[in-house]
């Protein structure tokens, strides 16, 4: 496996899957009401133990066939997550859930008055209760070799091909299902008598076995479970001993609590069903979002950089060109007999000039899109804005102009990136200033305020204005390259906020002037 | 002919605009280089021969409306632009643009450019020149003879535009006579060629 498929693994595995992901609140919450519920179920019947209800082997076959179903299922959605993370534990509690669901067959057939009075197979009268035990103790043990074998090798992970674990898992159940069953019924002398009758029970033989084994599972799960699925297994298993419980409570087959305790066994049986499906299906839809997302990020990223480039090309395109020409020229004059001097100066420091302009557009596009440029943070736009105010100054009075920040409340979180969002506010102060170089205004206005979710940034002039037939196309890359002080004009402006998820636009301002705003959605507090 | 022909430059780069002026300068052609549209056409004289080489996109009035305008006035221009956009280099040559040269320019493209729009400007003036001179002389003709004129050239025989005008064909002959000479030509080719003149 190469290393991309390992860290794909890992993600789906750690991030995804139920066997990992930690249970969310409301799954937390879910299980303390089953629990609840199981425990009322438990205490309820208790003034009726003894109450002897009508004898119905029937029963007993259609809950050994529903169960039988549930966890040949469960199973099943077990070996598939296995498959998906190659995690030994989960393999193991597949093998027990399989091995529960095979021993219920076994069961079902054994049952005394079930398809024969006496049971098929040549079942004797205590067979199926045999069964039962072992049909009880498969789950415990499984959770508890699960549990261990996970704390032992945390990291372990069996590679694929998988299929000859899952047989190997598979057969190895079918065997000891077989043993069991031929141990039993073949080799019904050699174990010690438990039934008085087919009715009943001499005592709750199984209880001093079971009820220790369930409540030492509970108790590893409890300590060392981390993820959704373990919760569900801690309900089950809580089920179990309830149902256990429950059973050791009467000797008698078709008592009250006897039939209660059987509900509460199909009860258990299928909260893990329940919840590797609830799962299976959320992860489904997660996974499809998590897919969509990931298709649009990447269009929108595309589009970003095919923007970006288109601007890039074009800046560079104007000094580049402008360069040839002079050289071109230089070189006529360079063969003339005597070379104008005072031309060749000139162009040369044409050339530097615009190797310098095409440069610094260079440096401006790595310092706005560089890696760490494109590195989303929390930050507050009211301090980058001061800070850009701060920054440009000394130019303020380069320009002529005052400038006046007007900041109310804040810190006005936003998410993105501080350096391209400072940028935006540099070009958009820079063609204020140049707009109004034209006109002989003297005053510029820049504000940050935060209205509805959203934080919006106002950079308003006195200048000569925006023509109102250009509207949105000022925005257009290659409208106008004209005399950028610092900055990679509108376009870029335009991309970068786009890219934050924002807006950019502008208005006349009433009495002479424009006025640029642009806003970004609000972040209400950093995320750790 | 009004003095020498002109390369009006319009470019809204101008560092561009300067290498570009530089650059024809020393290959012998006398430029006027402008910042914007609007400066071009305040200083621009119709009369004056030449052409004009035009940014595409520039802030207020842009090169396509710049055609337009020129257009009217036959102004022969080309254009340079910052971006290749096919389409409306399509739409630029289909309405009668010399050529559509992408920035950084190839320099034997650009001068063959020039020297194409110079020719066509030389050639329409000349044109015009002699539809000018064409429409003078008519101008000259009395009604009879411009009468005359019209029918001579749609090929009517002496006797049958005196039939036409209901004179004696010595008058025709003698109109016709007084209006060769006006108009300085020896044979009815000649007149037809002028003739042709008169439709610009």
């Amino acid at each position: 496996m190469d290393a991309t498929g390992q860290e794909e693994r890992r993600f789906l595995t750690d991030s995804l899957l139920i066997s990992k992901a930690g249970p969310s609140a409301s799954q937390r919450k879910f299980a303390l009401l089953v629990l609840v519920l199981l425990l009322t179920v438990c205490v309820a019947p208790l003034p009726f133990r003894h109450v002897q209800l009508a004898q119905s082997p029937q029963f007993v076959l259609v809950l050994d066939a529903v169960l039988f179903i549930v966890d040949l299922l469960t199973a099943s959605l077990l070996y598939a997550h296995f498959t998906v993370s190659g995690s030994r534990p989960l393999l193991i509690l597949a093998t027990g859930y399989l091995f529960t669901s095979f021993v219920i067959v076994a069961h079902g057939l054994t049952f005394p008055g079930g398809f024969t009075p006496e049971g098929l197979l040549g079942a004797s009268v205590q067979s199926s209760n045999y069964l039962q035990i072992f049909w009880r103790a498969g789950l415990p043990i499984a959770s508890i070799v699960y549990v261990l074998s996970r704390r032992q090798q945390p990291a372990r992970a069996l590679t694929p091909p998988y299929s000859r674990a899952i047989i190997t898992s598979i057969l190895l159940v079918l065997a000891a299902v077989v043993a069991l069953t031929v141990l039993v019924t073949v080799g019904d002398q050699l174990l010690p008598n438990i039934m008085v009758d087919a009715g009943r029970r001499m005592w709750p033989v199984d209880a001093p076995i079971i009820i220790p084994l369930e409540i030492v599972a509970i108790a590893l799960v409890w300590r060392d479970g981390r993820s959704a699925l373990d919760l569900w297994l801690l309900l089950v298993l809580v089920a179990w001993l309830i149902a256990t419980i429950l059973v050791s409570l009467t000797t008698y087959r078709f008592s009250l609590v006897w039939y209660g305790s059987r509900a509460v066994g199909l009860l258990a049986a299928s909260l893990v069903l329940i919840g590797l499906l609830v799962e299976t299906t959320s992860l489904y839809g997660r996974l499809a979002l998590l897919a969509m997302r990931g298709e649009h990020e990447r269009q929108s990223r595309l589009q970003h950089v095919d923007a970006i480039l288109s601007v890039a090309a074009h800046e560079l395109n104007q000094p580049l060109s402008a360069i040839a020409l002079n050289v071109a020229t230089a070189k006529t004059e360079t063969t003339r007999q005597s070379p104008d001097v005072a031309l060749l100066r000139e162009i040369f420091d044409d050339v530097a000039e615009d190797a310098a302009r095409a440069a610094g557009t260079l440096a401006g596009l790595r310092q706005t899109f560089g890696r760490t440029a494109q590195e989303r943070v929390i930050f507050d736009l009211a301090q980058v804005a001061s800070e850009t105010f701060r920054l440009l100054q000394a130019k303020f009075k380069e320009w002529q102009i005052v400038a006046e920040l007007t900041v109310p409340g804040g810190p006005h979180l936003v998410s993105g990136s501080p350096a391209q969002v400072q940028q935006v506010l540099v070009n958009l102060i820079s063609n204020a200033a140049e707009s109004m170089a034209a006109t002989g205004g003297r005053r510029l206005w820049l504000a940050v305020v935060r209205v509805m979710d959203d934080v919006i940034v106002q950079v308003r002039d006195e200048g000569s204005g925006v023509d109102p037939t250009m509207g949105e196309s000022v925005f257009d890359p290659f409208v106008s390259s004209k005399g950028r002080q610092g900055g990679l004009g509108l376009p870029i402006c335009r991309t970068i906020v786009e890219a934050h998820c924002g807006r950019i636009w502008f208005e006349a301002a009433p009495d002479a002037g424009t006025i640029f705003f642009f806003s970004l959605p609000s972040t209400s507090a950093p995320a750790t | 002919m009004s003095g020498p022909s002109f390369v009006y430059l319009v470019d809204d780069d101008i560092s561009f605009l300067r290498a570009l002026e530089r650059f024809l300068r020393s290959k012998g052609y006398d430029c006027l280089a402008f910042a914007s549209a609007e400066e071009f056409l305040a200083a621009h004289d119709p009369n004056q021969p030449g052409c004009a080489v035009i940014d595409l996109t520039m802030p207020g009035i842009d090169g396509m409306q710049l055609q337009n305008l020129l257009k009217r006035v036959g102004r022969p221009l080309l254009f340079v632009s910052g971006n290749g956009d096919l389409p409306i280099g399509v739409l630029a040559m289909k309405q009668g643009a010399v050529d559509f040269l992408t920035k950084p320019i190839n320099e034997n493209a650009l001068l063959s450019a020039v020297d194409e729009a110079l020719q066509r400007d030389l050639a329409a003036r000349t044109d015009r020149q002699k539809h000018n001179h064409a429409v003078l002389k008519i101008t000259s003709l009395t009604l009879r003879e411009r009468q005359v004129f019209d029918l001579v050239v749609a090929g009517r025989l002496n006797k049958q535009i005196a039939h036409d005008l209901e004179i004696s064909e010595k008058t025709v002959k003698l109109h016709r006579g007084r209006m060769m000479t006006k108009l300085g030509v020896r044979s009815v080719t000649d007149l037809v060629r002028l003739q042709e003149m008169l439709t610009p």
